[in-house]
């Protein structure tokens, strides 16, 4: 089942435009990593998806409805998005940043405790922490209230914005762990990354972004050789060295 | 003691405004300056409602608090919807534009001198605490406590105030989480506007309804919010009394001229000593 489907998507920032019809589609119960390096424009397909930015051209569906509203209806739709660095509401409680995760589901009696309580059971650390400002938490405590915060909102599709970034290397371990975790539970993740092996040991499907276009894009295990991603990820040959 | 009471009071003005601010400003991050000229056209309302109408006090009330909902729910389509989320705080020079639209207004309909409204028209002052104090006065203080308590209650602990809150912070972020935030900075204009205007059958009372109120409430407003601490209803209180309290006083023992200033040589000092106000929070810049 396609979770996640992209056609010819053009988007960016009034004039200026990043991305120049980009085609992927990611599946229910898979991680498709979306490689690229700075720039390569990740973050703008990411935004584009979840309505922050307009589609400027082609179209972007989300368990087969073409989306056309704004964030709001797509998050409502079952979308889920963990922006890059860290970005929790920091001035707010761990508690009160789950609730705000939550906030779609605000009519449902009990849903936002229960979930809150399955967040504690996911990332136990946060329980500890639940009363401290956001802002007081360290990076990777951070980074699993980010992803915490936007499970409570029980998303089918689930991007990540370079998880990785800025986290100490151990930490980086147990982000990806919880990411293979989710796609067992059965949801579509989208992974987008600077940190090839990592992604790859994950992913089931690769697909790499080069200055607004898609330049390679397949399943992991059809992937063979590493340096064909090499080459396309990096945009020139890889001298292998010894 | 008498002074006392009166600063209360007109400081319970100043905090009833400042309140509405803070509510707007929890919601969408927008400095309103147009907030306290939201009160000013709630004078007239309640002068036509008591003149021309023929409402009884809680009537004038209802009406009151829905102009102001209606004229703070246009300011936010006129004056803001375009704005938000492009940065760079052009709010503060559109809802100054709208204050000076809305003082305009009133000038062209009701002329340049203040009229008086009816409410509390003959009521008597009698003796509390060793003061005199008209029954208007101790509802205006209790009025504003109560507001200021009930909203900051509501932004802390209601998962609708949570998402103002967080929309301030980080619009885009909260986005994500789903908060529908033009409905939301639509509703915080309207429920600010709501408050402040319903509040005006009391307020018009004691000050008379007149095109200038705006003007003589919105810079005190912006010192209460200054001193108060930006975003905190508890600090919107404790600067509105202590404003009044100053203002009331220095006219007293230093002379009607120094009023205006020692309310500036207050807000000088608390600047000086909590740059954020008494009950503000200090933002630390992130990298």
């Amino acid at each position: 089942m396609i979770g996640l489907d992209v056609r010819d998507l053009v988007t960016g920032y009034g004039e200026m435009k990043i991305v120049r019809g980009v085609n992927f589609t990611c599946r229910v119960g898979e991680i498709t990593a979306l490689l690229g390096r700075n720039g390569a424009g990740k973050t703008t397909t990411l935004s584009a998806i979840a309505g922050l930015l307009p589609t400027l051209g082609g179209s972007i569906s989300i368990l087969g409805a073409e989306q056309t509203d704004g964030a709001s209806q797509r998050i409502h739709g079952g979308l889920g998005l963990v922006q890059e660095g860290k970005r929790v509401f920091r001035s707010r409680s761990v508690e009160e940043n789950l609730r705000l995760g939550g906030f779609i589901h605000r009519r449902r009696r009990g849903f936002i405790s229960d979930g809150i309580e399955k967040a504690y059971e996911r990332f136990p650390v946060l329980k500890t922490k639940r009363s401290d400002a956001a802002g007081m938490l360290s990076g990777g405590q951070q980074q699993m209230l980010a992803i915490a915060q936007a499970l409570m909102a029980e998303p089918k599709v689930l991007m990540l914005d370079e998880p990785s970034a800025g986290l100490a290397p151990s930490v980086v371990d147990e982000v990806f762990g919880e990411i293979n975790a989710l796609k067992k539970e059965g949801l579509c993740v989208l992974l987008v990354e600077q940190l090839i092996d990592n992604s790859l040991a994950v992913a089931d499907h690769v697909a790499v972004l080069d200055r607004g276009r898609i330049t390679l894009d397949c399943p992991v295990n059809e992937l063979g050789d590493w340096d064909v991603l090499r080459e396309s990820y990096l945009g020139a040959p890889v001298i292998v060295e010894g | 003691m008498i002074l006392l009471w009166a600063g209360l009071a007109i400081g319970a003005v100043y905090a009833l405004v400042a309140v509405g601010c803070n509510i707007v400003f929890i919601a969408s991050g927008v400095f309103n300056f147009a907030q306290a000229y939201v009160l000013m056209i709630g004078s007239f309302t309640a002068l036509i409602s008591g003149a021309q109408l023929g409402l009884p006090l809680w009537a004038a009330i209802i009406f009151c608090a829905v102009v102001g909902a209606l004229v703070g729910a246009v300011e936010e389509v006129v004056a803001i919807r375009r704005l938000s989320g492009k940065g760079a705080d052009n709010e503060l020079v559109t809802t100054l534009g709208f204050s000076v639209i809305l003082s305009g207004i009133a000038f062209v309909i009701w002329g340049p001198n203040p009229l008086s409204v009816s409410y509390f028209a003959g009521q008597t002052a009698f003796d509390f605490l060793g003061g005199r104090i008209e029954f208007s006065d101790v509802l205006l203080i209790l009025v504003s406590i109560l507001v200021a308590g009930a909203t900051g209650l509501f932004a802390r602990k209601s998962i609708i105030g949570l998402a103002g809150l967080a929309t301030a912070e980080d619009r885009a972020a909260a986005m994500l989480r789903g908060v529908n935030v033009k409905a939301l900075s639509l509703g915080a204009f309207a429920l600010g506007g709501a408050l402040v205007a319903a509040g005006a059958p009391l307020v018009a009372s004691k000050t008379l309804a007149s095109y200038s109120l705006g003007d003589s409430i919105a810079v005190k407003v912006f010192v209460v919010l200054a001193i108060g601490g930006i975003g905190s209803q508890r600090g919107a209180l404790v600067g509105g009394f202590a404003v009044g309290l100053v203002e009331v006083f220095s006219a007293r023992y230093l002379g009607g001229d120094w009023a205006g200033i020692s309310v500036f040589i207050l807000l000088v000092i608390v600047l000086l000593v909590r740059p954020s106000g008494l009950f503000g929070q200090i933002k630390k810049r992130v990298v």
